[in-house]
């Protein structure tokens, strides 16, 4: 261990562990000391990374973010109001494929054809609520 | 919460990217990205990891930004200033390092580490987060995150050694 011993360079780790946190300036030996003790390298860089940067923020800042908050989320509702057309559609073809059935020609009028067209149309339907919300939620 | 948390977010940044310009604008992108994330936040872990992790990955981007820009800096280019980021250009070889030279070369050396152990070493040391909370943010197991800290300290303990003479002449 190099702790506290007067080295080569006559530099006392001790006193220069305390020129490291005291911020003072290091003559040359010191320095050149430093790179080679694993001690002396270890405060400086320990201290140096413990040491939090200085930063100037804004006083308005918070303020700033806060209000470009509102101004993105009415474009995001902009931007999801096409999307109500999905259902809308969906809906359409559920109603005509009913109409098809009950006023439609004859194959589709028998009660077989009546209970295969309303299958097909509650299974549009139920296609169209299950998917909708997820559209106008994405 | 903006207030709360704006000077770990601004000094992340500062660290991180190894800059301070544009910090504001990173910042915001941090807070916007953390709202817009909000939505799908499930509580399943801590706001702040969550603010952690975004404040992180902002600060990669910028940094992968920066670093595609420099690589494609020109040597023609008069605006650039590579000059004045080469070594040697001036100084006194024996001039005593002050403490803020110190400071700029332990920056440098950071700057030159692998992402996750600047990440690592940031947040254990600036920040003061336990291992158990940066395992957390990065999503790493603890051992790893004890190994890159340990590793990110060894390497820049030798950048700071081997880049000593470049520190002492460039000013």
């Amino acid at each position: 261990m190099r702790d506290h011993d007067i080295n080569d360079h006559g530099v006392n780790c001790e006193e220069l562990h305390r020129a490291v946190r005291e911020g003072r300036e290091l003559s040359r030996d010191q320095s050149e000391h430093m790179e080679d003790c694993e001690s002396c390298l270890d405060v400086f860089v320990t201290l140096a990374l413990d040491a939090k940067p200085e930063v100037e923020i804004p006083a308005d800042f918070a303020a700033r973010v806060a209000a470009e908050l509102p101004a993105r989320q009415e474009k995001q509702i902009a931007v999801h109001t096409p999307r109500h057309w999905g259902l809308i559609s969906a809906m359409a073809v559920a109603l005509v494929v009913l109409v098809v059935c009950f006023l439609g020609p004859k194959p589709a009028n028998s009660w077989v054809g009546q209970v295969f067209v309303m299958l097909v149309a509650s299974e549009i339907a139920g296609l169209a609520l299950w998917l909708g919300p997820r559209w106008l939620g994405r | 919460m903006i207030r709360e948390h704006q000077g770990f977010v601004f000094r992340t940044l500062v660290r991180l990217t190894g800059s301070r310009e544009h910090v504001e604008d990173l910042a915001q992108e941090v807070f916007l990205r953390l709202y817009r994330g909000m939505e799908s936040f499930r509580g399943d872990a801590k706001m702040t990891t969550y603010l952690y992790r975004i404040t992180l990955n902002v600060a990669q981007d910028e940094w992968r930004r920066r670093r595609k820009e420099q690589s494609h800096t020109s040597f023609d280019d008069p605006d650039a200033g590579w000059e004045d980021r080469l070594p040697g250009t001036g100084g006194d070889a024996e001039q005593i390092l002050s403490s803020k030279q110190r400071m700029a070369g332990l920056e440098r050396a950071l700057g030159e580490l692998s992402e996750v152990e600047r990440q690592v070493i940031v947040m254990f040391h600036q920040e003061e987060l336990t291992y158990e909370n940066i395992a957390e943010v990065l999503s790493l197991p603890l051992n790893t995150v004890r190994t890159h800290l340990h590793r990110g300290r060894k390497r820049l303990k030798e950048r700071l050694r081997e880049g000593r003479t470049v520190c002492a002449i460039t000013t």
